[in-house]
C-alpha cells in the first residue's frame, strides 16, 4: 500500500515522497506478484493460457473497466469516497455517441460534445455533495438510481451503426494490441504525471488526505472537489465510447455490471478510501489483475457465473487490508 | 442540524416520486366497470417496446371495449412484481394480464391473486391456475436450433468446432427450454455434435455479459473456429460472435438469436445468420380472446400449460435476408392498432 499517512498529514502540500516511498513500491512489487501468480498458475493448468488469444482477451477485459477505475480512483484520491454513479456517465456518452454519429457529426465534435455533456452528472454530484454537504455515497446512489431510470425513459436503447467508425473501432487493433485498450494506457500515465508532478495533482492528494490543512494552505477544496467529480465523468465518457464501440446495442442497465469491478480494482490497488494516496501504476496492475480472473477461471473449468464470486471476495481482503493499514497508521500515529 | 433533516425530506420526497411516476399508468375506472390490469416483465432490450411503452395493444382493445386500465412494470425485479401483485390486488382489477420476468415469484403473486379472486393471463410463462398465452418454449427453440442446425450442415457438414450457448439463468425453465431447446433442434439435423464440444456460459441476454465471457471461451479454445451460437435471444448471441470478430479475422461464426430485437427492420445485425420472433409486443391482441369471455363472465375452461394453452402463439424463425422485410416493434405494433382483427404473426411471419 502506497500510504504513509503520517508523513502525509506531517506535509500535505508536498506529497511527492508518498510515490517514492517504500510503501509504492512494495504495493506495485505485491500486485506483480499476484497477477503473475495468477497467470503462472493458468499456464501450469492449461499451457494455452500463455497465447496471443489470451493475451488479446484479458487486454479486451481491461479497456471499459480499466479507464472507469481511473475516473473512480481519482474520486477516491480527492477524499470523494466513490461515486456509485459513474455508470451514467458511462452510458450517456455512449448512447449520445451514437445519436451524433446518426445524425452525421464527424469525430471530433462528436466525442468532445458526447463526452463533455457527461460531465454534467460529476457537475451535479459536485453541487449536493461539495456545496450541500450530503455524503457522497447518498448523492452518488442516487444520482446512479435517477440518472439510470432517465436514460431508460430517454434513451431505451442504442443502436450502433455496424459499419461506423464507433463498431469499427471496438475490433481494431494498434500496434499489436485493441485499439481500445490504449485510452486506458494513455489515461495511465496523464493521471501518474499530473498527480506526481503537477502542482493541481498534488493538490488533489492535499484535499484527498489532509482537507482541513489543505484549506489552511489555501487551496479551494470546493473547486478541486468541483473539478475531481467533474473529471471523473468525463473519464467515465471516455469509457462510454468504448463501451459503444464493443456493443452494438446499448441498454441503460447494462452500466451497471462495472461498478463493482472498478471499486474491487480501485481498493486492490491501494488507494484508500479514506482519501489522499494511491498510484495509478498499481490501479493498472490491479486492473490487470481483476481482467485476468475470468479468462483464468475458464481455463480452470469454472463457469463464468463465478465471476461476481471472486469479485466479491477480491473486495471485501481489499477492504479488510485497507482497514488494517489505516487501523494501523492511526495507532502508529 | 434543521438544514440537515431539511435536506434528507427533499431526497426522500424526491426519491418517492422517482420510484412511483414511472411505473404505472391508468384509465380510470367509474364503479362496477371492467378493470383491465397488466403487469409488465421488465425493462427496454429485453422485451422490446413492451419494456418502456408499455402495451398500447391491450390498452387500445380495453379502450375500445369501455373497460378501464391499469399498468404496472414488474421491472424485471422479483420483490417490484410482488409488490406489484398487491397493488393490482388493491386496484381491484378484474383480470390481469401478467408477463414477469422473474417467474420463481409467480406462486406468491398467484396466491395473492387467487385470493383476491383476480383471473389472470400469463405470457409465456406457465403458472397453474393462470391462463397460458404464448409460445411453447420448447417448440420456439427447437425451430431456430433446427434452422441453425440446416446452416451448420451446410457449411461444415454438421462439424462444428464450438457450439456457444449463451444462456440467461435468471429466466429460469423459459431459459432452459429456449435455449436448451436450440441445441435439442440443432441435434435433429446435426445428432452427432459431441457434447464436450457444447460451451455453456452466463451471457443474461446481454451483449455487455455474453461478450467478454464468450471471448474467455474462445481463448480458451484457441484452435476452434467454426463456432455456432445459440442463446435465449439475440443479443445473447450476438456478444459472442462480436467477441470472435474481436480476437481475429480467423473465426467463423453461425449465430441465430430468438426474439428478433437485432434483426428486424434496419436494425439487422451482421452477426446474426436469423432468429425466432415470437412477436411479443403483440401478444395482447390474443388476450382478448380470454379476456372478452371473463368480461361476460363465462370465463373458459382453465388451461395452464404450455402443452395445453388457452391460446397458442407460433413462433417465426427468419433468417436474415427475410428479416429485413421485417419492420422493428414499434411499427409492428402501430400496424397491429390498424388492423386490429389480425395478429403480428399474420401480418408479417414469412410464408
Amino acid at each position: 500500500m502506497s500510504i504513509n499517512s503520517n508523513e502525509q498529514r506531517r506535509s500535505p502540500l508536498y506529497p511527492r515522497r508518498i510515490f517514492f516511498g517504500t510503501g509504492d513500491s512494495g504495493n506495485i512489487l505485491a500486485l506483480l506478484i499476484l497477477w503473475f501468480t495468477l497467470i503462472g498458475a493458468s499456464a501450469i493448468n492449461n499451457s494455452l493460457f500463455l497465447s496471443k488469444t489470451t493475451f488479446n482477451a484479458v487486454v479486451f477485459n481491461m479497456c471499459i473497466l480499466g479507464v472507469l477505475a481511473i475516473g473512480q480512483a481519482l474520486i477516491v484520491l480527492s477524499g470523494g469516497i466513490l461515486d456509485l454513479s459513474l455508470a451514467v456517465p458511462l452510458i450517456l456518452t455512449g448512447c449520445l455517441s451514437v445519436i451524433f454519429y446518426d445524425r452525421g457529426w464527424s469525430t471530433l465534435p462528436l466525442l468532445i460534445f458526447s463526452v463533455l455533456i457527461s460531465g454534467i452528472v460529476g457537475l451535479i454530484n459536485a453541487f449536493f455533495i461539495v456545496v450541500l454537504k450530503i455524503n457522497p455515497l447518498i448523492v452518488t446512489l442516487g444520482t446512479g438510481f435517477a440518472g439510470g431510470g432517465l436514460l431508460l425513459i430517454l434513451f431505451d436503447r442504442a443502436m450502433v451503426n455496424p459499419e461506423s467508425w464507433i463498431a469499427n473501432f471496438g475490433i481494431s487493433y494498434s500496434l499489436g494490441v485493441p485499439s481500445a485498450w490504449w485510452p486506458m494506457v494513455l489515461f495511465t500515465i496523464f493521471m501518474h504525471i499530473l498527480i506526481k508532478y503537477s502542482r493541481p495533482g498534488r493538490r488533489v492528494v492535499a484535499v484527498g488526505g489532509n482537507p482541513v490543512a489543505a484549506k489552511v494552505s489555501g487551496i479551494s477544496l470546493k473547486r478541486y472537489r468541483f473539478a475531481t467529480f467533474f473529471f471523473a465523468s468525463i473519464i467515465a465518457g471516455v469509457a462510454g465510447v468504448i463501451f459503444a464501440a464493443f456493443t452494438p446495442e446499448i441498454r441503460p442497465s447494462s452500466g451497471t455490471l462495472y461498478t463493482l469491478p472498478m471499486i474491487a480494482a480501485v481498493v486492490l490497488a491501494g488507494f484508500s478510501l479514506a482519501g489522499g494516496s494511491g498510484n495509478f501504476l498499481a490501479l493498472f496492475i490491479s486492473v490487470g489483475f481483476l481482467s485476468t480472473v475470468p479468462t483464468a477461471l475458464v481455463f480452470f473449468g469454472l463457469e463464468s457465473l463465478w465471476e461476481p464470486f471472486f469479485q466479491g471476495v477480491i473486495l471485501i481482503v481489499a477492504v479488510s487490508l485497507d482497514a488494517l493499514r489505516t487501523k494501523k497508521t492511526v495507532t502508529k500515529g | 442540524m434543521q438544514k440537515k433533516s431539511k435536506s434528507w425530506s427533499v431526497i426522500a420526497l424526491l426519491s418517492v416520486v422517482a420510484l412511483v411516476l414511472p411505473t404505472t399508468q391508468s384509465i380510470a375506472a367509474p364503479k362496477g366497470k371492467f378493470k383491465l390490469c397488466v403487469a409488465l416483465g421488465g425493462i427496454a432490450g429485453i422485451l422490446g417496446t413492451l419494456g418502456t411503452e408499455g402495451d398500447p395493444v391491450a390498452k387500445a382493445g380495453a379502450k375500445k371495449r369501455g373497460w378501464a386500465y391499469y399498468e404496472v412494470n414488474n421491472k424485471l425485479d422479483a420483490q417490484t412484481a410482488v409488490k406489484n401483485a398487491d397493488l393490482l390486488v388493491r386496484q381491484k382489477c378484474s383480470a390481469v394480464i401478467m408477463f414477469n420476468g422473474r417467474p420463481e415469484v409467480n406462486p406468491t403473486i398467484a396466491k395473492k391473486l387467487a385470493k383476491a379472486k383476480i383471473p389472470v393471463i400469463t405470457y409465456d410463462i406457465g403458472q397453474p391456475g393462470w391462463y397460458f398465452l404464448g409460445i411453447d418454449n420448447l417448440a420456439a427453440g427447437e425451430a431456430g436450433g433446427e434452422a441453425l442446425g440446416k446452416l451448420v450442415k451446410e457449411k461444415w457438414n454438421c462439424q462444428p468446432d464450438l457450439v456457444l450457448q449463451s444462456q440467461a439463468s435468471g429466466a429460469g425453465i423459459v431459459d432452459a427450454m429456449r435455449t436448451g431447446g436450440m441445441i435439442t433442434g440443432m441435434k435433429k439435423i446435426c445428432p452427432d455434435i459431441p457434447a464436450s464440444k457444447i460451451k455453456i456460459f452466463e451471457g443474461n441476454g446481454e451483449i455487455a455479459v455474453a461478450q467478454p465471457a464468450a471471448r474467455d471461451i474462445l481463448a480458451a479454445n484457441p484452435t476452434a473456429k467454426k463456432i455456432a451460437v445459440v442463446g435465449i435471444n439475440d443479443a445473447g448471441v450476438v456478444g459472442p460472435a462480436l467477441a470472435a470478430r474481436q480476437l481475429g479475422s480467423d473465426y467463423d461464426v453461425l449465430a441465430w438469436g430468438q426474439d428478433g430485437n437485432l434483426i428486424a427492420g434496419d436494425n439487422v445485425n451482421p452477426d446474426l445468420k436469423g432468429s425466432v420472433l415470437y412477436f411479443l409486443e403483440g401478444y395482447s391482441a390474443y388476450a382478448f380472446e380470454v379476456l372478452d369471455q371473463i368480461a361476460k363472465g363465462t370465463p373458459p375452461k382453465m388451461q395452464d400449460k404450455a402443452t395445453n394453452p388457452a391460446v397458442l402463439v407460433k413462433p417465426c424463425p427468419v433468417s436474415a435476408a427475410q428479416a429485413k422485410n421485417i419492420p422493428i416493434d414499434k411499427v409492428r405494433v402501430a400496424n397491429l392498432a390498424k388492423n386490429p382483427s389480425k395478429t403480428l404473426y399474420a401480418l408479417y411471419c414469412p410464408k
